[in-house]
């Protein structure tokens, strides 16, 4: 009996290790990429066409997307099993989002070589788009009660999403093309039809809003290595950290 | 098919209908539009019927009346038939009343008119302006609509719409009429990107639109006050600010207009210092050329931008303090030493260049040859001795960090050199400052500058002494910060190369100040009836007063009502006495309300206040004394013994009713009477009056006969314990006979022989027949008693003479029937 304790105290203890040990891995890998982002981001020529002003404007916006976001949540989203960061609740979740067709955010990346200023600033085009449709088709549910907060995270996206084209535009980048492209890419999804029942909904505006919030981060991270030539300002960073609950 | 009828019917009516009004109507008339744009040509009208029986058969033409007025000729014509139209070039009156007339000669009738209305286009709104709330996310955008005509609406479009990354976003908004302000919804307008707002009024006759207004929405704004997070004070003569927005603008990183204003704290030099930046949120704010060692007090306050006409300033954050780093003093000290022998005063004051630079200053004063510190202070001056050798002595500050360099002062013992010519002259300048002037030197010294000192003789204990260094060109000066007309002793010293002159020394005062405090006026007031107050109290007041004493009264014999009520149960015995008592009180109230309500009605003021204080005093009196009267009673009534009591209340009378007259003993109706006490003088009970009555014969006997002391007692028989009075009547044997023969014994007794307890009504009355003796014994034998002082008194009552004894026995001669009476005095009280 004595025994078969020790052997449990044995297998807690090293399960705790491990628990340890893999968060640590992840705070140093975060921290590097972080670095990785503040440090060694390529300065794009482009930067120097690009407006300052309008950079710093579309930072301003995207903090206040990442400042709104868990109001929206809270506001729109009744069910307490649904929080914002939760990571267990995300993993049992992934059947319903890939069964209600919700679709991922595409993808950022460090701009380098491999991904261009121009691919970055067409996957945020990309992904603000994507992210306002979904919240438009949930809001036209009649399953879930509107709210001013969706509202104005709307008008918010929106108006990210003309000063990230009206940065293309500085740039040269051809937004419509991208547009275009992205029309082709992305198949008509009906989300609609599946909100069956108030749940239903409820789950897609928290994936939703759940995946706005990494992107978000995301489009943050991007926007701070055009930055970070431009001006120091780690709190937004830790501003995204502490958002998105990691 | 009913109803197919009933419209058919009413269609025929209807149609007659407007047939009689058509024929009833000679013309009609027409114009294009009731409502024109001022200045602009009208054209009307006016057809005239054939039926109108003004025309038929008549020869007659159309005339045109504008405003009651005959329009020009030029102005009308003919259109057809029997159509004519009037053309007006410009119409500009706001209202127009053009009437149609035919005219047969002179003779016309007018037969119809039109009213036009010349109006304007809606006026250009005013004073457009948005505005943002962070907090409600409101975009409030308002206008004025100028002059608007009132019976002409006026209806109002806000365009909303931006240009970005080729894009137009347009928005408008229909106001509802009457309306000069529209929210625009959050979805219509971006935060940061630059819109342009108009909006147009219009109504009937055209349309205008305000100037465009060109702005980004958040610069409408008014930003919550930020907030300074720390100082910190780094580097000498600055300090650093980190800082942050209010809560709901943290998320914006654009550089915005911000202003730190500083203010020294605690400081002689309070001046205040507004910095302005434009920088990002969370961005250090550096503020140098501060004073050293100085507390500053910081609040700082944002806006959008100061090049935005729109922006306006946040409040000021909460202070923040913070001190500067500490130095050490600079400038110099201004001195002044004064040398008796070997008593040096030494006063110094900061000149216009020290700075102390940090706090907790202190001053030290030494001489170098031999090096000793003479005296180290935090005043203003010092007081030291100094032996012969030493010519200066230095004088330095030191704050909490370092100290200032040395203030070399030279000692000069030279003293009365020339002095200063003292024709000088006080000019009182205002309440705190007097002007100086003295003459000059003797010119063969060289005069190097003067000390002006002075002090207040006013002030206890001693005031410091003030001084100030001139220059020689100067011959007067203005004292300041005096107080007003208090006397100073002023002194101007003059200076020379080698040594001090002799001052001249004067009194000065400043003008003569109004008190700036009043007197504080205390006011007493006096009873003055005829003035409408009464010890002080309004006439207003008094009604309440009254009706307080009243209800006051009222409630303390409710009280006592129902104090003695409860007690009447108790004492049941008193019961009817209280009664009567209460009656009496209520009876005194209701009389006493009556009176003050007759008296308030009818009397006059003053009249009626003596009536009140009447009123007041019975008030209070009377009630008293039956109040202490009744107490006395419930006392006397609870603790007395009771037996006494009621025999004072309600003493027992011998009643000879309840006794045979024959054999009459007042053993049984004398229950009651109290016992007396023994040793008290015997009490003789006395049968002052006996008639005889004969109901036969209806004639009674003139028998007044027996008196008071003609009955002797038996002094002998006097029982000790038990008081009883017998009477036997002895009829005689002759006049015994069939009628019966009544009588009346009256019983009568002085009062003065009863000192403790006198029966106060001893006097009884019965009238019953004689009865026939028992028993015929022979009678006692009795005694006359010889009247006493006392008995005397009482024998005024009666008719009897002084000395009846012998005339009453004559009497009992000729009325043999009395002797029969009997008289035993058993026992006597």
């Amino acid at each position: 009996m004595m025994g078969l304790c020790y052997c449990c105290n044995l297998v807690t203890l090293r399960i705790f290790f491990l628990i340890t040990v893999a968060i640590m891995n992840f705070q140093a890998a975060l921290l590097v990429t972080l670095v990785g982002i503040v440090a060694s981001a390529p300065i794009s020529d482009k930067l120097d066409i690009m407006n300052k002003d309008t950079i710093e404007q579309a930072h301003s916006l995207i903090n206040k997307i990442l400042q709104d976001i868990p109001t929206t949540h809270a506001a729109w989203i009744k069910s307490k099993s649904l929080t914002l960061g939760d990571s267990k609740a995300r993993l049992e979740l992934e059947f319903l989002k890939k069964d209600m067709y919700i679709p991922s955010a595409p993808v950022l990346q460090l701009i380098s070589n491999n991904f261009s200023m121009e691919t970055c600033l067409a996957n945020i085009t990309k992904g603000l788009q994507l992210h306002l449709n979904l919240l438009k088709e949930i809001s036209n549910a009649t399953t879930l009660a509107q709210t001013d907060q969706v509202k104005d995270l709307q008008a918010e996206i929106y108006e990210l999403l003309l000063l990230i084209e009206e940065l293309q535009n500085q740039a040269g980048f051809d937004p419509s093309k991208q547009a275009s492209d992205e029309e082709s890419q992305t198949p008509e999804h009906d989300l609609a039809k599946r909100l069956t029942n108030e749940y239903l909904t409820q789950v897609a505006a928290h994936l939703t809003l759940q995946q706005l919030q990494d992107f978000s981060c995301d489009i943050l991270r991007s926007i701070h290595s055009m930055t970070s030539s431009l001006a120091e300002n780690p709190n937004t960073v830790q501003l995204c950290v502490n958002k998105a609950g990691l | 098919m009913a109803s197919v009828w009933l419209v058919l019917v009413l269609w025929i009516f209807v149609n007659a209908l407007i047939k009689v009004i058509q024929a009833s109507s000679c013309a009609q008339i027409h114009t294009p539009a009731s409502v024109v744009l001022a200045g602009s040509p009208v054209s009307v009208s006016c057809s005239i019927e054939d039926e109108c029986p003004l025309t038929k058969g008549k020869d007659f033409r159309v005339a045109w009346k504008i405003n009651n007025h005959f329009a020009p000729s030029n102005l009308s014509y003919q259109e057809s038939n029997r159509t004519y139209g009037l053309i007006i070039p410009s119409l500009l009156d706001t209202d127009t009343f053009i009437q149609c007339a035919v005219c047969e000669g002179e003779n016309c009738q007018i037969v119809n008119g039109v009213q036009v209305k010349a109006r304007y286009p809606p006026p250009v709104p005013q004073n457009l302006s948005c505005s943002l709330n962070l907090t409600s996310k409101r975009f409030l955008c308002q206008w004025d609509p100028g002059q608007e005509m009132a019976d002409l609406a006026t209806k109002y479009t806000l365009h909303i719409f931006s240009v970005m990354s080729k894009k137009v976003l347009s928005y408008k908004y229909v106001i509802p009429v009457g309306k000069h302000f529209h929210l625009i919804p959050r979805e219509s307008y971006p935060l940061l990107l630059k819109v342009e707002i108009n909006v147009t009024a219009v109504n009937v006759l055209g349309n205008a639109t305000s100037e465009t207004l060109k702005l980004i929405p958040l610069e409408t704004a008014m930003f919550d006050p930020p907030e300074i997070n720390g100082i910190e004070a780094d580097a000498v003569g600055c300090l650093n600010y980190s800082w942050s927005l209010g809560k709901s603008q943290q998320w914006l990183t654009i550089a915005i207009s911000l202003e730190l204003r500083l203010k020294t704290v605690n400081n002689r030099q309070n001046k205040e210092l507004v910095v302005p930046f434009t920088k990002k949120p969370r961005s250090k704010l550096n503020v140098c050329d501060l004073f050293h060692g100085t507390n500053y007090s910081t609040t700082m306050r944002v806006k959008y931008s100061s090049l935005s006409k729109w922006s306006e300033w946040s409040e000021w954050s909460d202070p923040k303090i913070a001190a500067t780093v500490m130095k050490a003093p600079s400038g110099s000290l201004d001195t002044w030493l004064k040398v008796d022998d070997q008593n040096a005063q030494l006063y110094w004051k900061p000149s216009e260049n020290f700075r102390a630079n940090g706090w907790n200053l202190f001053y030290t004063v030494e001489s170098m040859e031999p090096k000793k510190i003479l005296c180290v202070t935090q005043e203003s001056h010092c007081f030291f001795n100094l032996i012969e050798r030493v010519e200066k002595v230095y004088l330095r500050a030191t704050n909490a960090a370092a100290s200032s360099n040395h203030t070399e002062v030279p000692v000069y013992r030279n003293r009365g050199l020339g002095s200063v010519s003292c024709s000088s002259n006080v000019h009182p300048q205002s309440e705190t400052s007097v002007e100086i002037e003295w003459g000059g030197t003797p010119t063969s010294l060289s005069v190097t500058g003067y000390v002006l000192e002075w002090r207040s003789l006013n002030e206890m204990p001693a005031a410091p002494l003030s001084f100030t260094l001139m220059d020689k060109n100067i011959s007067s000066t203005i004292l300041t910060g005096l107080r007003p007309y208090q006397p100073y002793e002023v002194s101007i010293y003059p200076k020379y190369d080698k040594g001090i002159g002799i001052p001249c020394t004067l009194v000065a005062y400043s003008i003569q100040k109004a008190s700036s405090v009043a007197p504080v006026l205390n006011t007493r007031e006096y009873s003055n009836e005829r003035n409408g107050t009464i010890r002080g109290i309004q006439k207003k007041y008094i009604d309440i007063y009254i009706y307080i004493y009243i209800y006051i009264y009222i409630y303390i014999y409710i009280y006592i009502y129902i104090y003695i009520y409860i007690h009447v149960y108790i004492y049941i015995y008193i019961f009817r006495f209280i009664t009567i008592l209460y009656i009496q009180i209520y009876f005194y109230i209701f009389k006493l309300i009556a009176i003050y309500t007759v008296s308030a009605t009818f009397a006059s003021f003053h009249d009626w206040n003596e009536i009140r204080y009447g009123i007041e005093m019975m008030l209070f009196v009377i009630p008293a004394c039956i109040g202490l009267s009744l107490l006395v009673f419930v006392v006397f009534a609870c603790f007395g013994k009771h037996e006494r009591v009621k025999m004072c209340l309600w003493p027992i009378i011998p009643d000879p009713a309840n006794s045979s007259i024959k054999r009459w003993t007042t053993t049984d109706s004398m229950q009651g009477m109290p016992p007396f006490k023994e040793d008290k003088e015997p009490v003789l009970v006395y049968l002052s009056h006996f008639s005889l009555l004969d109901l036969d014969e209806k004639e009674p006997f003139k028998s007044d006969y027996v008196k008071e002391n003609q009955w002797s007692h038996h002094i002998d028989s006097c029982d000790e314990s038990h008081s009883s009075f017998q009477t036997c009547v002895r009829c005689d044997s002759e006049l015994d006979r069939d009628s019966v023969p009544y009588a009346t014994v009256l019983f009568d007794g002085p009062y003065q022989n009863h000192s403790s307890c006198p029966p106060p009504y001893v006097r009884s009355e019965s009238t019953q027949p004689l009865l026939g003796a028992d028993d015929p014994g022979s009678p006692p034998p009795y005694e006359n008693v010889s009247p006493r002082g006392s008995v005397s008194k009482v024998q005024r009552f009666t008719a009897f003479p002084q000395n009846p004894t012998e005339e009453n026995e004559e009497l009992w001669e000729e009325f043999p029937m009395l002797r029969s009476l009997e008289i035993t005095d058993t026992d006597h009280i």
